[in-house]
């Protein structure tokens, strides 16, 4: 079934085309014959019978607007530019059957919005089913919503550049916050390194508020006060570390500080937490803000008590040495007096028998009085004399094995003539066992004795006194001799009991001192007390009498021997006199060398009754060569008393040159100079020993037996006499020798040194005598290594040394030379 | 709806009371987008929130704002964003009420998924028209009734816009009657 074609009536068309029109070709143009009804609003002007081309341009396709043209294009869109506005005009040409006759149908093309407007059309010119209108809806909407997404775009570009500088702000900011950061980790770090150091400085750190109220404290300050943060925090310093002992003006200058916030320096006196007084030095400063207001103080505290102390203690000792000086000004002008006195005395006396006659005066009284005041001066310049060794630390120690019951004797014996003077009892009580003998310097024992005894003399006018001698070993093994001296005379103050054991202090002050003494003796003997490993001290009332104790060490007491006091001394000792025997000297040849006229014919008195040849020279060059006249005849001096400082030749070179030409035997120096460098000098120059002058007979009688005893004698030249009595005791030294080994082997078992030294000294002193080099030189080294404190294997190798010398002694009856 | 209506109550609103105020009202609205765009659908409680906001913002009620859009979608929105639009509406106040059908029709070839209210002319003398009108959605009849007054307005028509019927409240929609003077134009 086939349906008819649809046709188109002229309205319907004209409603459908409104835009359509028809044109002709007619003598090569083309005339416009029909026009639709809204053509004219959109190309004003145009009519029928024009040409098209007064009114429409072709725009495409791009060919001349003619007939043949347009009949070729009926299957493009074609395009019509209205000439007058521009207008385009969208639509196709159809040709009708005669090729001349054309039909335009299109409407306008409008793109732009409010285009109708523009060129006077309206949505009534087109037709209903032209999408044209809708189409610029549509457009319109997109537009709008181009419009909404430029503006959202711009929104967005709004909020990305302000996200931008956001961004940049941030970046700065977030710069600024690295650069912050790392000022902040620095400062950190700066701040941690700071606390860590306020924190464990061994000063005291406190940071307080702007009135001074504590915050903050280090460990320094907690060790310091014994306070702890949680103690201070909140509370003033000043209120609980200081108190009575604080300085006042120091308190208030700290407050004034603080008020005015000024920083301060300050040493105070405060107090810990266990009522410990410390000194430290403060310096406190304020913390200002950026206003300059004060904060806070921070204080740092330096704990300068041990300088304080020191301080004082200087101050102390510089008042001690003020005094000491002025006692000491004081006590030379005392010595002065006291020996001017004597002195003065003794040029009296002299004096008198020079000038008076034999009728007037009594030369024995006078030389007897001149006697007592030289011995007084004696006394006074030998105590100085040891003073100032002590004082200068030069006084040295000679231990030697000591009997303590002869030594006791010896001292009574000597006193016994002023205590019966006085009609004193002195009486002597040992203990019941004592050591045998004990390795003590005998001569500075004496000297100490003779202090406590002669003093006890001195002071007491009536009734008796006591020595009572003991030895205890304690409980270490120590072995300690206990004298008391305990007399019933004036007795001492109680507040001057220890004071008199100070230099140049003494019990009586006054320049009449009617009991006489130097007032050095007991400073002395404590002195050498302590040197000798004891002391003195003294238990005394004024009225009562006092007693006087003395300690001395004595080593080991297992290496002493130990025996029953013999019971025949223990004795009284009232009547007894002292007796200094002269030895016999039969045989023996004695130089004497003095350019003193006096000295010689004191020393030819004191000798002639020993029965030695004596020889006298008035200088050194006459003695040296007496003696090589003397060795070259085969009869060399057994003893040279040599005067040390003498014209032509001094002693110094004199011995040299008779020991470089070994032209006698003992050398011994007779020196006025008492000082150990002097003593020194004399040994060095060859001299075998030495004696203080002056020559007083029972001293140098006592030291001649000691120079002539053969253990004493190191000669390499043995005269004939000595060697023969040198014989006689070599039995007895050998059974000597065997003690000393197993003391030594004894005492080098427990590292007593002193013992090993002391038997080591005595051994280099003696065993020469006898023949034994060899032990002798082992006993030298074994001393001087002991002495200079040599390491211990080198003391023991040389101890070893010397024990198998000592074997080799024992063990052969026949010397080796 | 479409964000042409989210828009134009923007512009409304910032043009009347700044837009501090509109970002207030989106902030009570819980409403988080910078730009609405015109031809892109949001959800209808986009923009009755926006309302509500807007009116307890300004301490009006919901009615007012609605009428005061309807008003200004017609004199700013018709009038300055889719000219042709309004213009292809038709020459005179009747002949636009005449042809909100079709023009109705072509909205929705623009805005596809747009489902638009439905006119119809109930009644039509020489001095008034009676239109009914009838939407899927509720509450927006203040907003018919500001458009119909603002049209009157656009085409200089001295008319009174009454709503004679209210949809719940005895009938199935909403009617309105806008009469005028037919020998008075302004």
């Amino acid at each position: 079934m086939t349906s008819d074609p649809i046709t188109l009536g002229a309205e319907a068309f004209a409603a459908i085309f409104p835009f359509h029109f028809a044109f002709r070709e007619i003598d090569q143009e083309l005339r416009i014959i029909q026009i639709g009804r809204a053509l004219p609003r959109a190309v004003k002007g145009i009519r029928t019978g024009a040409r098209v081309d007064e009114f429409l341009r072709l725009k495409r396709p791009e060919v001349t607007l003619s007939g043949e043209n347009l009949a070729a294009e009926t299957k493009s869109l074609i395009l019509l530019e209205v000439i007058e506005s521009g207008l385009l005009l969208r639509g196709q040409i159809t040709v009708n059957p005669d090729g001349r006759t054309f039909l335009f149908l299109g409407s306008p093309w409008i793109v732009e919005v409010g285009g109708l407007r523009e060129f006077d059309l309206s949505v009534e010119d087109f037709a209903i089913h032209d999408p044209a209108i809708d189409l610029l809806q549509m457009l319109q909407f997109t537009r709008n919503a181009l419009t909404d997404a430029k503006r959202l775009a711009s929104r967005f570009d709004e909020q990305r550049r302000e996200l931008r500088q956001v961004n940049e702000r941030l970046s700065h900011q977030n710069e600024a916050l690295i650069a912050a950061e790392a000022r902040l980790r620095a400062r950190e770090s700066e701040a941690s390194t700071l606390a860590m150091v306020a924190a464990r400085t061994d000063n005291a750190v406190v940071l307080t508020d702007a009135e001074g109220k504590i915050v903050w404290v280090n460990e320094g300050f907690v060790r310091l006060t014994g306070y702890t943060l949680g103690e201070a925090a909140g509370r003033k310093p000043g209120h609980f570390l200081q108190g009575s002992g604080t300085d006042q003006e120091t308190i208030d200058e700290v407050r004034r500080a603080i008020q005015e916030g000024d920083s301060f320096s300050v040493e105070i006196l405060n107090y810990a937490r266990d009522g410990r007084e410390y000194w430290v030095g403060i310096d406190g400063q304020p913390i200002r803000d950026e206003h300059g207001t004060v904060t806070h103080f921070m204080a740092i505290e330096r704990d300068v008590t041990a300088r304080r102390e020191s301080e004082a203690a200087l101050e102390r000792a510089k008042q001690v040495a003020e005094a000491a000086s002025e006692a000491k000004s004081a006590f030379l002008a005392s010595v002065s007096h006291e020996i001017r006195t004597p002195l003065t005395a003794v040029i009296g006396y002299s004096d008198m028998i020079l000038r008076a006659g034999r009728d007037e005066v009594d030369p024995q009284d006078c030389a007897r009085r001149i006697a007592e005041n030289a011995s007084h001066l004696l006394a006074i310049v030998n105590d100085i004399l040891d003073l100032s060794k002590v004082e200068a630390g030069r006084l040295d120690l000679h231990p030697e094995s000591v009997s303590v019951v002869e030594s006791i004797e010896s001292v009574i014996a000597q006193l016994q003539v002023a205590a019966t003077e006085k009609a004193l009892h002195l009486e002597v009580r040992y203990d019941t066992i004592l050591p045998r003998s004990v390795f003590i310097d005998p001569v500075r024992f004496r000297q100490i004795l003779i202090n406590l005894v002669s003093n006890a003399t001195r002071f007491t006018d009536a009734g008796r006194i006591d020595v009572i001698v003991a030895a205890r070993s304690s409980e270490a093994g120590s072995a300690v001799l206990e004298v008391e001296v305990r007399d019933t005379g004036i007795g001492i103050p109680a507040e001057r009991v220890e004071s008199i054991f100070n230099t140049f202090e003494q019990v009586e002050a006054s320049p009449s001192r009617r009991r006489g003494g130097t007032g050095l003796g007991l400073d002395i003997s404590r002195r050498l007390a302590r040197l000798m490993g004891g002391n003195i001290w003294c238990e005394s009332s004024l009225g009562h009498g006092s007693s006087f104790h003395l300690t001395v060490a004595l080593g080991d007491a297992s290496a002493l021997e130990w025996e029953q006091v013999d019971a025949l001394r223990r004795r009284e000792a009232v009547g007894t006199c002292s007796r200094v025997v002269t030895p016999s000297l039969v045989g023996m040849r004695i130089l004497v060398a003095d350019d003193s006229d006096d000295n010689r014919r004191i020393l030819s008195f004191l000798l002639a009754p020993t029965r030695a040849e004596i020889r006298l020279a008035d200088d050194g060059a006459k003695a040296v060569e007496l003696a090589l006249e003397a060795r070259d005849a085969g009869r060399p001096f057994d003893l040279v008393l040599l005067d040390m400082l003498m014209p032509v030749m001094d002693g110094y070179t004199a011995a040299r040159r008779m020991r470089g030409e070994r032209a006698c035997g003992r050398i011994i120096a007779m020196t006025a100079l008492a000082m150990a460098e002097d003593a020194e000098r004399c040994l060095a120059a060859g001299c075998d020993g030495y004696f203080t002058k002056p020559i007083l007979a029972e001293p140098f009688l006592r030291a001649l037996s000691e120079w002539v005893v053969p253990r004493k004698f190191a000669t390499p030249t043995s005269t004939p006499a000595l060697a023969a009595a040198i014989e006689s005791w070599r039995g007895e030294y050998i059974e000597g020798l065997i003690k000393h080994r197993s003391a030594i082997v004894n005492a080098s078992k427990q590292g007593d040194l002193t013992t090993v030294l002391g038997i080591a000294h005595r051994l280099s002193g003696t065993a020469q005598s006898f023949g034994f080099d060899v032990l002798s030189s082992r006993s030298r080294s074994c001393e001087e290594a002991i002495r200079g404190a040599a390491s211990q294997p080198d003391v023991q190798r040389l101890v070893d040394e010397l024990l198998r010398a000592l074997e080799d002694a024992i063990g052969t009856s026949t010397p080796k030379t | 709806m479409y964000g042409i209506i989210n828009k134009a109550l923007e512009d409304m609103v910032v043009r009347r009371h700044g837009a501090d105020f509109w970002r207030r009202v989106k902030s009570r609205a819980g409403v988080d987008v910078e730009v609405f765009i015109g031809n892109e659908p949001y959800p209808d409680a986009v923009t009755y929130g926006l309302i509500g906001a807007t009116a307890a913002e300004s301490g009006s009620s919901a009615a007012d704002v609605l009428f005061a859009l309807g008003e200004w979608w017609v004199l700013e929105t018709g009038q300055n964003e889719y000219p042709d639009l309004m213009a292809a509406g038709g020459r005179t106040l009747d002949e636009f009420l005449a042809q909100l059908p079709r023009f109705h029709t072509r909205v929705v070839m623009m805005l596809p998924e747009l489902v638009p209210p439905r006119f119809v002319v109930v009644k039509r003398s020489a001095d008034f028209v009676e239109l009914e009108y009838c939407s899927t959605r509720e509450g927006l009849a203040p907003m018919v009734h500001g458009m119909l007054c603002a049209l009157a307005a656009w085409f200089r028509v001295a008319a009174s816009v009454e709503q004679v019927a209210h949809r719940g409240q005895g009938g199935d929609a909403d009617r309105f009657r806008i009469s005028w003077s037919a020998a008075r134009s302004v």
